[in-house]
């Protein structure tokens, strides 16, 4: 087993992989940046590292002084969490090569996975549907006529991407030249990599994810599916498991295709086979997450297993330590990520200060979190602050349980979706569990905070010029003669 | 002289109209009394205001109000006390950035005129990219930032000027 593990990552997850790594008696080696110098990961870990960037997200990034941060403290592993050099290839291969342990899938599989495009073809080699797409491989005008041929609507995506960045949805023929055109710049700037292809667009798709673990010699076993439909912007906000309201088949037949992918790539370590799901039944592959996701939290709760833990295992050498047929899917998890964002303005990213953080409480409530009180929330790096996971018997209970922990967890300082969140666990279509990608366009409207009433609005008011320092003191401090003249201190 | 508070859009006026022997503050038209008030600046509060007890949590930055009151958030701007500077409303006609980012494109040139909710410019903060529009109808006096130009937050993005003289 490793004996000590560099985290090269920050926020919630970092903190999720350390309490993991306690857990099993390995030492911890936080890296951060001077802006998270007083940040909970930092504190958590046994030994911490400072890294430097010209921006915070660059420290994160740099791989030389990642590799010296594990030789200066004794580290063999590094985890890579979610985001930063977790799907890069190279840094694996850097850190192997230095005798240091990368705690996720070989280069190879992280390479053939990166790329959207040789992934669909490998997977359909291996007989896992995908959807009906074309590439450019000549001009212009060739890739134009050929997409036509899928049919409208049809979706642009960039060949490198992820997150929805470079994607274009083009319901007509007059839009497609410069969908590509647009899609193909942006890919440009954010992957360095300016190839696009078309796909056919799935109409109310569900997005539909397969939890597996593969021990990099072809024996894989999937840890049941997720449902992640509730997306704004391309991003998840919403994730649980099961998928409500999916016949049990269905469910077989998703989850045996993602078992056969990833055994087909010898995949190793934690990976998530993401597929598009349509109202018609037909589901697709999407892509392959070579990493851990922000919502693993809900297989955790409804299979009893701890991922980063299984991810440490297979990593030391130690193989998957369990069956196929010992992995059942109990109960109902649900998760919601709370953003610092505005969601009643198109889900503007905000910044402040952590000024007050209360956590809900109870026994089948799970916070992963990563701030604390009096930590700057600045643009430097994700929206996401932390995620809430709630369990029950049933997906009624789950969703009754973070109604709850919604209503009592208190994030003052900073914009956050936490009542918007709220409100898409109240929603009777979202209770309904007939959920799409779209939902939350859909229901927008109803999804809008609610007017004040004329009694809300009268504590508002009086919550805040109670608390005012100078209301206070003419309210309570001035002699009444003096008061009676009125505003004296100007 | 009354406090100003903003709510969304509307500004609400609050005055004190007695202190003892107990606080009467006038809303609006409607009067409310309040009868015990614990409420630090940041913090768990109780109060008590028309007989009803209303508890919560409060946090104040230097701008706003963050309130935590029946499971529900409300962030206001802070009170404003009699006398201090009214908003003048020519934050309407800039169009600024929140927070540090870069622009991608500008849609916009100096001298155009534009219509209210027109989009100007696409900007990248956060990993996302916001349309900006225009805050009102007007003509564009200049557009301080290029594409691919890097900005500060609080940085003033694009300056408009009424249409007309006298319209507005």
């Amino acid at each position: 087993m490793l004996k000590k593990v560099l985290i090269a990552n920050r926020g919630e997850i970092a903190c999720r992989v350390i309490k993991t790594l306690k857990d099993m008696g390995i030492g911890s080696v936080a890296v951060f940046h001077h802006e998270d110098r007083a940040a909970p990961h930092v504190q958590l870990a046994d030994e911490s590292v400072q890294l430097t960037g010209d921006v915070p997200t660059a420290a994160y990034l740099d791989q030389a002084q990642i590799i010296a941060a594990c030789k200066s403290t004794g580290a063999d592993g590094i985890h890579p969490g979610y985001g930063f050099l977790s799907e890069n290839a190279g840094f694996a291969e850097a850190i192997t090569k230095e005798g240091i342990a990368f705690i996720g899938p070989d280069p190879d599989a992280m390479r053939l996975m990166g790329d959207k495009i040789e992934s669909r073809e490998f997977a359909a080699k291996n007989g896992v549907p995908i959807a009906p797409s074309a590439r450019q491989t000549g001009s212009l005008e060739e890739f134009i006529k050929e997409a036509e041929k899928i049919g409208f609507p049809l979706l642009i995506k960039a060949s490198a991407g992820g997150g929805g960045k470079g994607m274009k949805i083009v319901r007509q023929k007059g839009e497609l030249e410069e969908s590509i055109r647009v899609a193909s710049s942006e890919a440009q700037r954010y992957f360095s990599d300016g190839r696009v292809y078309a796909e056919k667009l799935v109409e109310l798709p569900r997005h539909i994810e397969v939890q597996v673990l593969g021990d990099g010699k072809g024996n894989v076993v999937h840890l049941f599916e997720r449902e992640c439909s509730i997306q704004r912007r391309y991003q998840k906000v919403v994730e649980e498991s099961p998928a409500p309201n999916m016949p049990r088949d269905l469910r077989d037949r998703i989850c045996a295709a993602a078992v056969k992918l990833a055994s087909a790539a010898k995949y190793k370590n934690a990976g998530t086979v993401e597929f598009i799901l349509g109202a018609d039944g037909e589901f697709y592959f999407l892509e392959m997450n070579t990493r851990l996701q922000v919502e693993h939290p809900v297989t955790e709760l409804v299979v009893g297993l701890d991922l980063v833990a299984e991810q440490l295992k297979i990593a030391s050498g130690q193989g998957l330590s369990m069956k196929q047929s010992d992995v059942k899917q109990t109960g109902h998890a649900i998760e919601v990520r709370i953003c610092a964002e505005r969601p009643e303005k198109d889900y503007q990213p905000a910044t402040g200060r952590v000024g007050v953080l209360q956590l809900p409480m109870g026994h089948d409530v799970r916070w992963d979190g990563g701030i604390k009180e009096g930590q700057a929330i600045t643009p430097a790096f994700d929206s996401m602050l932390a995620k809430l996971i709630c369990y029950g018997e049933t997906r009624a209970d789950a969703v009754a349980k973070m109604e709850v922990a919604l209503h009592d967890l208190v994030l003052l300082g900073v914009p956050t979706n936490i009542d918007f969140l709220g409100r898409i666990m109240r929603h009777d279509v979202f209770k309904g569990g007939k959920l799409h990608t779209g939902f939350l366009t859909d229901h927008a409207e109803s999804l809008m905070p609610p007017e004040l009433t004329a009694e809300e609005e009268t504590a508002v008011i009086l919550t805040a010029l109670l608390g005012d320092a100078d209301f206070r003191i003419s309210a309570f401090e001035v002699p009444e003669p003096y008061a009676s003249i009125g505003a004296w201190h100007n | 002289m009354p406090y100003k508070i903003n709510i969304d859009d509307r500004t609400i006026e609050a005055d004190i109209v007695k202190r003892k022997p107990l606080l009467r503050v006038l809303i609006g038209e409607r009067q409310h009394t309040v009868t015990e008030a614990r409420c630090p600046g940041s913090g768990d509060f109780e109060i008590t205001i028309d007989g009803k007890i209303y508890s919560g949590w409060r946090y104040a930055s230097s701008e706003d109000v963050y309130m935590r009151i029946n499971g529900r958030t409300f962030i206001i701007s802070a009170p404003r006390g009699p006398g201090e500077l009214a908003d003048d409303g020519s934050a309407k006609n800039e169009v600024r950035a929140d927070m540090p980012g870069t622009v991608v494109s500008v849609e916009c040139k100096d001298g155009d005129e534009v219509k209210s909710g027109q989009q100007l410019m696409t900007i990248e903060s956060m990993k996302l990219q916001v349309g900006l529009v225009a805050p009102r109808d007007g003509v564009i006096e200049k557009v301080h930032f290029a594409a691919n130009t890097p900005f500060d937050g609080g940085a003033t993005l694009i300056s408009l000027v009424p249409l007309e003289d006298g319209e507005e």
